[in-house]
């Protein structure tokens, strides 16, 4: 201490404790400013919500939502509780539609490919020249096609109608279609639009394969029908779940059944054999209905002990499921999911209709009830192209006769078309093409001019949900925030162009506001419009009960004998069933480049972020491979690599494999992650719909020798990687667990 | 340092010398030092000069020259807690064609095409645990002048009163506002 003495440390201390307090409470630079607006949000005032209805009508979801806005940003996206489709409910892909809308990788302005198509080497456009150069392609062109992804509403008229203005079509691309599903309303109920199931009324369920928790068809809506199923009237519901890679909706079900690929319908006609031999429905519902698909005698030809082995369900079990599901009326029998994504798919669909003709359940309460077709036809639900005929078109692209210009639209089928179409060869072969979306995706890749998008919640829109909640339903989508980019909405440029460039086929309306506005005028008529308006915006849109539809006409047996499935090889070389499914957070693929759903756990499996295969544990002993083994899948039309996932809920023989990873567009959370299992997928087709039968493909696996620990929550981090934890009950003290 | 002048009650220059004595009456050199420190602190903005703005904007022309009302930018200044600061948009209703050589002008401009807000400099601040709230006072005819000065005179507004909770109070008393703490401390 001789340098320090006393006096001069304590002098020194009491400094630096008072610089430090000065400092310490000192505010941070960043509240030392105030931050102007560039443009001032309507009716904003600092600090307060302000809370908007609108639409998220871009592909997935179709929900009508309330944003939660704060000083011009979405800070929260909540369900409409006035919409009788979600009710105020609401899934996880609108939920993150705010960071979608926010997404640092979102396109800003127009690009010009510079390299080869699919290079991914664009050059950045001012909106003038982008148009500009589309103008000058589209004023050339003789021919022109418009793909799209299920739009809807005036986007989809519009759409539809440029089309056919410029000579050319419009195509709808869809990655796990929806065309068999719709084939089997129209043939098994005689209905053009899809019905409503009446979950809420109903006692039981019986689907096959459809995954209606999670992804299939109206998922949100299903879901407010299954809480009053479950909890709502008296008796719970009881749900019968037969598929062959376990769902969300087959781990909710009351009774999980294992069938063979492809032998969905076959066990449905058992069980429809059943209630017909043990008298378990009126005869009144069915004798006549069975007399149309052969009779008895047919349907005696799939009796349980006839159809258990190739089925693989026990003549008991069938028994079973046709005694609960006929006693536990009323309830309805649906199909979906691989069920009619097999070559017979359409069949197995049918069988099902079947059942629910037996016990009574079509148009009454608890069964499938009629939706109404709209009064007019303004905004009439898109369906999408079967994968049939996009393949032929493709197919003709490819021999030398594509159309001039392609103009692409959050669809990606370059994506998600098997590598086998050679899709995005016959893209290439389209002189022309520009995409037009909020992020880069492989489509867009290989386009010649990309054109940002506005978001869902930047743009006006209308939406007409499909299957309606038995009203006359549009919702209506309005911008909550000021675009956060230079982009412009789909409906807005196809307008420009149609204007431009052919003015007297050209619609009354300037832009997609005006269109929207005029198109509700249509739908919504009577009364002062201009207070209808605000209030069609103030509620998300418009719904109505004038109506009184029934199935009007009788359904189309065009099957008396179910077909057998046909696979893309005979078993030897390629011994195992590849089933791919959609996650309940990342879809076909369009929602990869979200990283909140990238995070999202899948419900059976807990893995995020990556591809894996659902692999029963005899079929891993069999081939040798533990959790985490980076395997090779190949099939006769291609491969890719997946972590094994060993789960007794995997069918033994089958292989489960997410959809939409393994991208090489679309940001930084999405490109380079995983593998796309859709390329590798026969080309084969559901016979009499065209549906691409996604389910029909065999595969082998290869271990490649490596080993990635599967990113999932439930083992612990610290656990071994290939042991489970076993999850240790409370016990009262006495070794009893706890009752 | 405003953050502590809120804290403190305010202060005379010779309540702080007797405290500042009083509290340290062994660093007799640092008596003084710390007696000023602490009428600096309490005397608050008084002593803080105007911060340098991004944007040399001169409330002298606008709400002087100009007479331009103060709410005609401070917009939520009636009906909110903050008065808000203008969009570059509202600026711009003007400087799209008013001084548009002028280069401060030219910078606001350049705001404008690149779609980027302007970090002005704040002035005026109370400490976290304070909810001030502009309306009630604007609605109870407190004119802007009494707490923020001779705005229409100045040609960089900086902070003419400390704002510190002795300050709010004599006002509230004068005025026979409420006293009640959880008025501003909620």
């Amino acid at each position: 201490m001789s340098g320090l003495g006393r006096r001069r440390f304590l002098v020194g201390s009491a400094a630096l404790a008072g610089g430090a307090t000065v400092v310490a409470c000192a505010a941070p630079e960043r509240e030392s400013q105030v931050q102007s607006f560039v443009l001032q949000p309507e009716l904003s005032l600092p600090g307060q919500e302000l809370w908007f209805a609108t639409t998220c009508a871009h592909s997935s979801c179709g929900n009508s939502v309330v944003v939660r806005t704060i000083d011009g940003r979405a800070k929260k996206v909540e369900g409409n509780p006035a919409f009788p489709v979600n009710q105020g409910k609401l899934n996880v892909r609108s939920q993150a539609g705010v960071q979608s809308l926010y997404h640092p990788d979102r396109l800003t302005v127009p690009k010009r490919r510079r390299g080869l198509r699919g290079a991914n080497e664009f050059e950045d456009l001012e909106w003038p020249a982008g148009l500009d150069l589309l103008t000058e392609k589209m004023s050339e062109a003789r021919s022109v096609v418009v793909i799209t992804g299920p739009i809807s509403g005036t986007r989809a008229r519009i759409a539809r109608d440029f089309a056919t203005a410029f000579g050319g079509e419009h195509l709808v691309y869809e990655t796990l279609e929806s065309t068999v599903w719709r084939k089997t309303v129209q043939d098994g109920l005689g209905a053009r639009r899809l019905p409503y199931l009446d979950i809420a009324n109903a006692h039981s369920i019986l689907s096959f394969g459809a995954d209606f928790l999670s992804t299939w068809v109206s998922p949100t809506q299903y879901g407010v029908g299954y809480g009053e199923f479950r909890q709502g009237h008296g008796e719970r519901g009881r749900l019968i779940q037969v598929e062959p890679r376990m769902s969300l909706t087959g781990a909710n079900a009351d009774s999980w059944v294992y069938v063979h690929p492809g032998q969905e319908g076959a066990l449905a006609l058992s069980i429809a054999q059943v209630i017909a031999a043990e008298g378990l429905a009126p005869p009144d519902n069915w004798f006549n209905v069975v007399s149309e698909v052969g009779g008895l005698d047919a349907l005696n030809a799939y009796a349980p002990d006839r159809v258990s082995q190739r089925t693989g369900v026990p003549v008991e079990r069938i028994q079973e499921i046709a005694r609960e599901f006929a006693s536990h009326q009323p309830g309805f029998a649906i199909a979906g999911g691989p069920a009619l994504a097999s070559t017979n798919g359409l069949d197995n669909g049918l069988a099902a209709m079947l059942l629910n003709h037996m016990v009574g359940s079509v148009g009454q309460p608890g069964g499938l009830l009629p939706n109404p077709n709209l009064r007019s036809t303004v905004t009439p639900p898109t369906e999408p192209t079967s994968f049939a005929d996009l393949a032929g078109r493709g197919n003709t692209w490819l021999e030398d006769d594509p159309p001039d210009v392609a103009i692409v639209f959050e669809a990606d089928p370059v994506y998600g078309m098997p590598q086998a179409t050679r899709f995005a060869d016959a893209l290439g072969k389209i002189p022309f093409v520009v995409g037009i979306g909020t992020i880069m995706s492989e489509t867009l890749g290989h386009s010649d001019l990309v054109l940002p998008s506005t978001h869902a919640f930047e743009e006006w829109g209308d939406y007409v949900p499909d299957p309606a909640p038995r009203q006359h339903v549009v919702g209506l989508q309005q911008p909550v925030v000021r675009p956060t980019t230079s982009g412009r909405s789909f409906g807005d440029i196809l307008l420009t162009l149609w204007h431009d460039l052919r003015p007297n086929l050209a619609p009354p309306w300037e832009t997609m506001r005006d269109a929207v506005r005029a198109n509700a005028a249509e739908v919504f008529r009577g009364g002062d419009f201009e207070e209808r308006w605000v209030d069609l915006l103030k509620n998300g849109g418009g719904w109505n009960d004038d109506w009184a539809p029934e199935f009007r006409a009788a359904p189309d047996w065009h099957v008396n004998l179910l077909a057998e499935p046909a696979f893309s090889d005979n078993g030897v070389e390629f011994p195992l069933h590849l089933i791919p499914f959609e996650g309940v957070a990342l879809g076909g693929g369009d929602e990869t480049a979200n990283p909140w759903l990238q995070a999202t756990p899948d419900p059976i499996s807990t893995a995020t972020w990556t591809t894996w295969v659902e692999m029963n544990p005899s079929t891993a002993a069999a081939l040798n491979v533990s959790r985490g083994d980076v395997v090779r899948i190949e099939t006769a039309h291609g491969e890719f690599e997946a972590g094994v996932y060993i789960s007794p809920a995997a069918a033994p023989g089958v292989l489960g494999v997410p959809v939409g990873q393994g991208h090489a567009f679309g940001g930084r959370w999405r490109e380079d992650r995983g593998s796309n299992v859709l390329a590798s997928l026969a080309p084969l087709t559901v016979a009499g719909s065209g549906g691409l039968a996604w389910a029909a493909t065999r595969a082998r696996v290869r271990p490649t020798g490596d080993y990635r620990q599967l990113p999932t929550i439930e083992v612990l981090p610290n656990a071994r990687n290939d042991v489970e934890e076993v999850i240790v009950q409370v016990t009262n003290g006495n070794g009893d667990h706890h009752k | 340092m405003q953050y502590l002048t809120a804290l403190l009650p305010r202060v005379t220059l010779k309540q702080a010398l007797i405290l500042g004595g009083a509290t340290a009456p062994p660093l007799v050199g640092g008596a003084g030092v710390l007696a000023i420190l602490l009428y600096l602190m309490a005397a608050g903005g008084t002593a803080t000069p105007a911060p340098e703005q991004p944007i040399a904007f001169d409330h002298s022309v606008h709400a002087g020259d100009a007479a331009i009302p103060c709410e005609f930018c401070h917009r939520g200044v009636g009906s909110q807690a903050a008065a808000t600061v203008p969009s570059v948009e509202q600026c711009m209703f003007c400087h799209s064609v008013v001084k548009t050589d002028s280069p401060q002008i030219q910078l606001l401009q350049a705001h404008w095409d690149t779609n980027t807000p302007v970090n002005w400099a704040r002035v005026h601040r109370v400490p976290d645990h304070v909810r001030f709230v502009h309306a009630p006072h604007i609605q109870a005819g407190v004119a802007c002048e009494t707490c923020h000065g001779d705005v229409a005179s100045m040609e960089e507004v900086k902070q003419v009163r400390s704002l510190a909770m002795g300050d709010c109070q004599g006002c509230h008393r004068e005025n026979s506002a409420s006293l009640d703490c959880a008025t501003c401390h909620k």
